[in-house]
């Protein structure tokens, strides 16, 4: 899959037919993707879904004003019609001294045939359908016998992305993406049913693991069976890498540059402030060759680099777009982080990067007794305040040792104080997720059963 | 608009269609269907007092399903190329290639629709995109600096109001041509809310209902406005209350989250065609009390949930779950409905063309019971009131479900005391529902913007009258 010649065409002469119109500046976003999923019921083919989307997304400004626009049609003459009416709509708003394209000089400058990051398998287009086919049978294989339902789903997507604005900015850039998962139901007693879901993802088909699967999802599907509800209190918390980041979501939206701008955030004020403990670092790498999240450019066309967002717990940057930069009085830095890590750390022992592996069982056991959490189940986060309360499910463990699954219980706090309980970061993020996050491990949490 | 203007829209003669679904069906699939849609999405949004930001969104292509037994081939085309089109009914086509170890069900439902007419829930008297943004900004104005000036502690307000207007075309190998007409209207409000000592809270408000500008009124603008500093007060005195298992009382309207988490989506037909929900082997069963039905329903008029026909040509219709304590009936598409040898219900839904229908709900609510809200409340010794939520989530293997108070109140000895926020609630949905144990008489339907996101996004509503739960588990101190 590829940006053709005359798509990229087309979206340059949108910018010039925008500017013709009126507008005094303008970018336009190319977005295009194919994907294809196989889904298998019960080792019984069951679905096959095709799709292919293209769609042009504009940014115009005329007169101080601003507005954003998008259209799936490509056709020249619509187009014009469609810039048009949208830059007379522009027209209408209050004029907003803050919206305009960056500054050049932050631009991405290199060139962009849209593979650096290597992140786009060659192979896409070569691979045959009866081959995912394959792919899908094979993994829902493996499901066992026993289990009263067995979903397996097999897919694969290539987006690519061409910007380019009025000031000149081109860039290009493309991305595929493997997943295989599956989702067993097992029976427990009387009506009572428990399921397991386990999935696998890579930028490569070569580097898809699909084999087992459906044997770790029915593994997890039976370690759920017969929960039991336990008594309310404070517990040492492992949070197991699969779902991890959904504890450090919040501090990456907190540190969005418009959720600051508009009071929004619970760091609010916190740059260069130590509002996390003195062992938490976080950085981001967004040239890491090969790994998903890895890009050369934002959606502005910002250069993207190496930098500190959080050091030695204190917040080292907010992520600050044009607007939001304007609007705070505050240098841009990127729109957003590209592939974030949580540098790993040992509380207990005082151990930080490049210090062993400590992956879930060292976790374990060097955390004693307490809740694994394998999964959140809703949930939410006060943007302003930080409070939180989650459902989650997981297991009791007790000196190492994982004993019984629980059920129906929910963790309540707020995010600063729980992640200055925190006592590990793990040195095991999944590295088919563009959030670096490893498991983790928190004292002193509020469970609720 | 008549079936003429629809095929005039998207380029096709009914001859055209014949000749698609035959192309669909020429690798030995049992059932095809055509989905045309044209969307035009509009907003405008207001941010630090000034309209100063708005947009218009396109969408337009069309999705073509093969069904062979139960097995499902999709693909779509954002072109009206005839070649194009071809190509997307070849791809679907393919499903039909794979043997199947399923019949073909009841053909899809064939006859069982007889007699059931698309409904006439909606439609718009006033698109919206006729009236231009100039109408809509005084309204959104008036919406911003109705919150701006309500409370001296805000400092941020957020305003938008957004429209969209879909065109849907739909034929089948069975029932042929239906289409139906979309408007929908949204209007939202947050503000932003700091005290003296430094404390910022955060509340918001919004409505949505499947009409045009005619919605767009200064009653209705004022409402969510007031809608947005209703409660401040007791947010920024709120505490978090000592969490565990105890009596939750959930006060009329947007308590419905409970049935669209604790039963609704277990209810879904997909999940019992695959033996996934708790609820599988419950049809025809007592599973609540006698006082208790609960109804999904597409027919409630302008309601955001509601459906002429659904995104399979069916007629919306209101569908018992349900009644007097007995499960009554699944959620159907077409597939499930087949699988079930029944009809299917108008659940058969999608976010768009992009996507093959699935088993979705509508807006689902609990009819009235006998009791008083106050009397409810006055039950309880111990326990919890709330009425104010954000997302929910379901695990439909389990039934354990959960959903997000923004705000509440304790109960103590029958009586509301002090306001909580930022509480999670979990519990299990077959046992939350049987522990129901007293149903208000005060039934509401929550018209804000209620979107389920059940692998694709549907709009949606809920509702139910003041209930109390038993027990459920919530969070809070340990």
């Amino acid at each position: 899959m590829k940006i053709t010649e005359n798509e990229r065409k087309i979206a340059l002469d949108s910018l010039d037919c925008a500017l013709r119109a009126g507008a005094s500046a303008a970018k336009v976003c190319l977005n295009k993707s194919v994907m294809s999923t196989y889904s298998v019921l019960d080792k019984e083919f069951d679905k096959l879904v095709h799709s292919a989307d293209r769609s042009l997304y504009f940014h115009i400004f005329a007169d101080g004003k601003y507005g954003n626009f998008s259209t799936n049609r490509f056709e020249p003459g619509e187009l014009k019609g469609f810039l048009e009416s949208s830059v007379e709509t522009v027209r209408m708003l209050a004029a907003d001294g803050a919206r305009c394209l960056p500054a050049k000089e932050l631009y991405y400058k290199g060139t962009s045939s849209g593979h650096e990051m290597e992140i786009d398998d060659p192979s896409f287009d070569d691979v045959p359908p009866e081959r995912k086919k394959e792919i899908a049978m094979e993994c829902a294989a493996a499901a066992p016998g026993t289990a009263i339902s067995a979903e397996t789903e097999f897919s694969e997507q290539a987006d690519g992305l061409f910007i380019a604005d009025t000031q000149g900015f081109t860039g290009l850039g493309y991305e595929t993406t493997y997943a295989i998962s599956s989702e067993i139901t097992v029976k427990g007693k009387g009506n009572s049913r428990a399921s397991g879901y386990f999935w696998s993802a890579s930028p490569m088909l070569s580097g898809l693991k699909y084999e087992d699967c459906a044997t770790k999802a029915y593994e997890r599907a039976t370690a759920r069976l017969n929960p039991k509800k336990i008594k309310s209190g404070k517990y040492i918390m492992v949070v197991e890498n699969y779902v991890a980041s959904r504890l450090f979501a919040p501090i990456m939206a907190a540190l969005n540059g418009m959720a600051i701008e508009q009071h929004n955030s619970f760091l609010t004020d916190s740059l260069g402030k130590r509002v996390f403990p003195e062992w938490l670092d976080v950085i981001d790498r967004p040239h890491v060759k090969g790994a998903p999240g890895s890009r050369l450019f934002d959606s502005e066309g910002v250069a993207t680099k190496d930098c500190d967002i959080i050091s030695r717990g204190t917040v080292g940057m907010y992520f600050i777009n044009s607007y939001a930069s304007r609007k705070l009085g505050m240098p841009q830095t990127v729109e957003s982080a590209s592939r974030p890590v949580i540098v790993p750390f040992d509380r207990t022992s005082g151990k930080g990067t490049g210090h062993g592996i400590s992956s879930l069982d060292y976790i374990l056991r060097q955390s004693g007794s307490g809740i694994l959490v394998t999964g959140f189940n809703g949930g939410n986060s006060n943007p302003v305040t930080g409070a939180f309360s989650f459902g989650i499910e997981g297991f009791r463990f007790e000196n190492g040792e994982i004993l019984y699954p629980i059920s129906e219980m929910l963790i309540t706090g707020d995010i600063l104080s729980l992640w200055a309980k925190s006592l590990f970061a793990g040195t095991d993020p999944l590295e088919s997720l563009r959030w670096q996050v490893p498991t983790l491990a928190f004292e002193d949490v509020d469970f609720n059963g | 608009m008549d079936k003429t203007a629809y095929l005039e829209h998207f380029k096709v003669t009914e001859e055209n269609l014949r000749e698609l679904t035959g192309l669909a069906l020429s690798k030995g699939g049992d059932f095809a269907d055509l989905y045309f849609e044209h969307t035009v999405y509009n907003e405008l949004s207001m941010r630090d007092g000034q309209v100063n930001s708005g947009g218009s969104h396109i969408d337009y292509g069309m999705g073509i399903r093969v069904l062979k037994g139960e097995k499902t081939g999709y693909a779509y085309t954002e072109s009206t190329e005839w070649e194009d089109i071809r190509r997307a009914a070849l791809n679907a086509a393919m499903i039909a290639d794979s043997p199947s170890g399923t019949e073909p069900g009841y053909a899809y439902s064939d006859g069982l629709l007889k007699n059931r007419i698309p409904g006439k829930h909606y439609w718009s008297v006033a698109r919206i995109e006729e009236y231009g943004a100039a109408k809509r900004l005084p309204l959104l104005k008036r919406l911003g600096d109705r919150v701006a000036e309500s409370d001296g502690r805000v400092i941020k307000v957020q305003a938008k109001i957004a429209d969209s207007f879909s065109m849907i075309m739909m034929y089948n190998s069975i029932d042929g041509l239906s289409f139906d007409s979309r408007p929908l209207t949204s209007v939202t409000a947050a503000g932003i809310f700091k005290d003296g000592a430094g404390n910022t809270e955060t509340n918001s408000a919004s409505r949505s209902f499947r009409m045009g500008f005619d919605l767009l009124s200064a009653k209705l603008i004022d409402e969510v406005a007031a809608d947005v500093t209703k409660g401040i007060d007791e947010r920024f005195a709120a505490i978090r209350p000592k969490g565990g298992e105890m009596p939750v009382v959930m006060g009329a309207g947007g308590s419905g989250i409970l049935l669209h988490e604790a039963i609704g989506h277990a209810f879904e037909a997909d999940f019992i065609r695959k033996k996934q929900s708790v609820f599988s082997e419950q049809f025809g069963k007592t599973v609540c009390d006698p006082s208790i039905s609960v109804v999904d329903d597409g027919t409630l008029a302008y309601n955001r949930g509601s459906v002429n026909v659904d995104d399979e040509g069916v007629p919306g219709q209101k569908t018992y779950m349900v009644r007097s304590g007995k499960l009554e009936s699944f959620l159907h598409d077409r597939i499930s409905a087949a699988h079930f040898k029944t009809a299917p219900t108008g659940n058969g839904r999608r976010e768009s063309f992009r996507f093959p229908p699935i088993p979705r709900m509508r807006s689902t609510y609990m009819e009235n019971g006998n009791c008083s809200p106050e009397d409810i409340i006055a039950e309880v010794r111990h326990g919890i009131y709330v009425d104010d939520f954000s997302n929910g989530q379901v695990k439909i293997g389990e039934g354990d479900f959960t959903f997000y108070v923004k705000n509440g109140r304790l109960i103590e000895n029958g009586k509301l005391t002090a306001p909580i926020k930022d509480i999670n609630i979990i519990g299990n949905g077959p046992k939350a529902l049987s522990d129901i144990v007293a149903v208000g008489n005060d039934l509401k339907i929550d018209n804000g913007t209620w979107t389920c996101g059940k692998e694709q996004n549907c709009v949606v509503t809920c509702g139910i009258p003041t209930v109390l739960v038993r027990s459920l588990t919530v969070g809070g101190e340990a």
